[in-house]
């Protein structure tokens, strides 16, 4: 389930959840709240990230931040944790409404 | 059903005008989330891993077809087509907006629905036998009570901001079908000998960390007496339940702390105080509260015999065996619309499923809907007479899986797959359990067999009190699932006993194959069911089973996967 | 401080009384004209025990709410008015305004704030809650609500 072992070091995101959609976010780049893991920036250390957040004014529109373990694999940042996997990509099942559209 | 007044519907729109403004000062800055979080908890609005979900209430179980069609519309809406029945006879929206609730909640009011008080800490949804008023032998419809819970604890002022979470439950039977015994208070009706109602009460009664059974407070109080009564509980839990720790909040660590005699003690000066200063209780709400619930009107039915439909249809024989239970007028009869699929999500329905649900209630059920604390739906009461009718339209629609009460009939919580503090996965192993039963065709010969999977430890999946109970933790990053045997929610009510070591997720469902195995070459005949034969031989010969050589595990998945 | 009523904002008209509590030394020396001035201060753990048999010549308590998802003060509150206090109860600390309408329905008569707190949660906030005051459910459950005098 975990990857840290297959993949050279990673660091640590800032995530957390939008205020108003709920959604999973973390902090880009560029200092704003992306919906995607790929354009996060990533820290070294949980406090550099938990630091960098707070200066931002995506600390507003957050909800629960904190800062989750990345490594890197072949398709860019890849979370640790098997929750963060899950938060990253949606439930590990197929949606009902889903299988019924198949149908 | 309990009908509105305008007293309920004005309420309800303050609730909502309230929760709007708010959003509003959260939005806005004015509340922080520390402040804010409360106050959204106590409608209902979490915030999970991939957005909010909202815990919609289903007071006591019961809803009708218009209240259901409402719940559709809400899931196309506003989700994504589904939702999702609790084990507390609730329903939850997965993917819901803050934006958006405000709206959600008047399109609930519309239907005298609400999700106020399904979370935070207070006084929860109350639950109750998903039979009341259906099954004989009743002291009278357990309901009843339940709805005056409603009312005694909606905006208390007292009890919005308690140490933790506070839920009751109410039964009515001899038969216990809600589980009373793991709740903060179990309240167990009876007729006493001097007439009227009489109420048993347990308290501290729980799952999560630290399971335990409720113990008796009082053995006998009058019905006229409860609701100064539980003013006495809750006060006393109010001051002294622990506030510097999370997991030693409930009201059951109190009662572990002071005891039961010196909680009982303390309980009843402060109810002597209220029975002696203020005003009896109202008995001519209950009175009107009681009329609300009478049973439809069963005149136009006529009796049956099931034996002649039975004899033309093996299916709708062993639907009839499986899912249908006797009704207290012989001409109905309790149908039971399993939500267990072989691999599906365990309580998951589709906004098509609820509207066919309506459809079905409002043309064969005196349009009253049941939700089970086990994840099903309820029709509570078809005339005999149109059972084979229902059975062909529940067919169509794939909602006639006849596995009620067996082991595909799976408890579980939304896990890490959903939840913000699930440690593992809980839905995909139901569904991977039940997809196996269905494969080995074995599930009628088991028989009566209740799984129950929990992804984490507060138990949200009553793991405790399974036959079979499935616990799913995280071990170093790997989801690990630990199984107790033994637990029983019913009026028989114990608690499983671990089996030792948990399973990686690719051992578990051979452990649960070898746990069943053992059973089928243990039982006396087909008549001892699994729990009868766990409790006649014990956990010896399952553990030794499960733990006989080092690498039994993986010898025995490698022997599975050939077979 | 700020002092929250029905009426809106006021100053607090109990600054400079320092307040005593039940497990002082002081408080069982105290008389009762003296206890009849002074501000009784109670903590959210207070055991009301030392108090009960003096409740009906104190005039002024104060209970405090160490943080808004405390609400073991809204229990100690309706306690005192089962006792028998008819004196002036203030919940002071961490409410917010929507917490106004638990404070008076469990007995209090005003609500205490620091500055902070009420530049942050200005008058409006609180005025919002005054039509939430009218009884609720709890009412229509018992004959009728309102305590016999004692």
């Amino acid at each position: 389930m975990t990857a840290q072992k297959q993949h050279r070091a990673g660091g640590f995101v800032l995530t957390g959840n939008h205020l108003y959609g709920g959604h999973v976010i973390y902090l880009g780049r560029d200092s704003r709240v992306t919906r995607s893991l790929s354009e996060a920036a990533v820290f070294v250390a949980a406090e550099d990230a938990e630091q960098a957040f707070t200066r931002t004014r995506a600390a507003e529109q957050t909800v629960g931040a904190y800062a989750a373990e990345v490594t890197y694999g072949d398709e860019g940042i890849i979370p640790v944790s098997l929750k963060e996997q899950i938060r990253q990509k949606g439930p590990s099942l197929a949606l009902p409404a889903a299988r019924q559209r198949r149908r | 059903m309990y009908q509105y007044d305008n007293f309920d519907r004005t309420y309800l729109q303050q609730r909502i005008d309230e929760f709007k403004a708010q959003v509003q000062r959260r939005i806005d800055g004015v509340l922080s989330e520390e402040e804010f979080k409360p106050l959204r908890l106590q409608n209902g609005l979490y915030l999970q891993l991939h957005a909010y979900m909202l815990r919609v209430a289903i007071p006591y179980g019961t809803l009708n077809s218009r209240q259901m069609r409402q719940l559709a519309l809400v899931a196309e809406r506003y989700d994504r087509g589904y939702g999702h029945f609790t084990t507390r006879q609730n329903l939850q929206f997965n993917w819901i907006k803050l934006d958006d609730v405000a709206d959600i909640l008047s399109l609930l009011a519309e239907v005298d629905m609400h999700a106020i008080q399904t979370s935070g800490n207070c006084i929860r949804n109350v639950t109750t036998d998903h039979f009341a008023g259906a099954a004989a032998g009743e002291a009278e419809d357990p309901r009843i009570t339940a709805e005056l819970l409603r009312q005694w604890s909606t905006g208390h002022p007292e009890y919005a901001f308690l140490p933790r979470k506070f839920k009751i439950a109410v039964s009515a039977s001899d038969k216990d079908r809600a589980v009373t015994a793991f709740h903060d208070i179990g309240i167990q009706l009876m007729k006493s000998p001097a007439g009227g109602i009489g109420c048993r009460v347990l308290v501290g009664g729980g799952l999560g960390r630290t399971p335990r059974m409720g113990r008796e407070l009082t053995s006998h109080l009058p019905e006229g007496d409860l609701f100064h009564y539980l003013d006495a509980v809750m006060s006393v839990y109010n001051r002294l339940g622990r506030r510097d720790n999370k997991y030693k909040a409930r009201i059951k660590i109190l009662i572990d702390e002071l005891g039961i005699d010196k909680a009982r003690e303390l309980i009843d000066t402060e109810f002597h105080l209220r029975k002696d200063r203020l005003p009896g209780f109202n008995r001519a709400l209950k009175a009107k509260i009681a009329a609300d619930f009478s049973l439809p009107d069963f005149s136009s039915a006529h009796p049956h015999d099931l034996a002649h439909d039975m004899a033309l249809s093996p299916s709708f024989a062993a639907f009839v065996r499986q899912n249908v239970c006797a009704h207290k007028d012989s001409r109905h009869a309790i149908v039971s619309v399993s939500l267990k699929q072989h691999g599906c999500p365990p309580g998951d329905a589709t906004a098509r499923q609820m509207r066919i649900i309506a459809d079905l209630a409002a043309d064969y059920s005196y349009d009253e809907i049941r939700i089970s604390h086990q994840q099903n739906i309820i029709l509570p009461h078809v005339p005999k007479s149109q059972l084979a009718s229902l059975f062909a339209r529940l067919a169509t629609a794939g909602l006639a899986t006849a596995n009620i009460g067996l082991a595909s009939d799976i408890i579980a919580c939304p896990g890490l797959d959903y939840c913000a503090l699930a440690t593992a996965r809980s839905i995909p192993v139901a569904q991977q359990l039940a997809l196996r039963f269905q494969k080995r065709k074995n599930e009628q010969d088991i028989g009566p067999l209740q799984i129950k999977i929990s992804g984490c430890i507060n138990a949200c999946g009553h793991h405790h009190v399974g036959h079979i109970g499935i616990l799913g933790l995280d071990r170093a990053g790997v989801e690990n699932y630990q199984i107790t045997l033994g637990g029983d929610g019913s009026e028989q009510a114990g608690l499983g006993e671990r089996t030792g070591p948990g399973f990686s997720a690719g051992h578990l469902l051979a452990a649960v194959d070898t746990i069943i195995d053992v059973y089928l070459e243990s039982r006396t005949g087909r008549e001892e069911t699994f729990i009868a034969c766990y409790r006649r031989i014990g956990m010896a010969p399952f553990r030794q089973a499960l733990y006989s050589t080092p690498n039994a595990d993986a010898d025995r998945v490698a022997a599975k996967i050939a077979s | 401080m700020v002092v929250i009523t029905d009426t809106g904002f006021g100053a607090d008209n109990w600054q400079g009384l320092a307040p005593v509590g039940p497990d002082d030394d002081s408080f069982t020396r105290l008389s009762n004209d003296e206890l009849a001035a002074v501000v009784i201060r109670l903590d959210s753990d207070a055991d009301m025990a030392p108090l009960v048999s003096r409740l009906a010549v104190i005039g002024k308590i104060v209970i405090n709410f160490p943080a808004s998802s405390d609400g073991r003060g809204f229990s100690l509150a309706r306690q005192l008015r089962l006792y028998g206090y008819q004196g002036r109860l203030r919940a002071s600390g961490a409410l917010i305004p929507d917490q106004y309408r638990h404070a008076r329905q469990c007995g209090f008569d005003e609500v205490a704030v620091n500055d902070g707190q009420a530049r942050r949660q200005p008058l409006c906030h609180w005025t919002e809650q005054l039509p939430r005051l009218r009884p609720g459910y709890q009412a229509r459950l018992f004959e009728s609500q309102v305590l016999p005098p004692s």
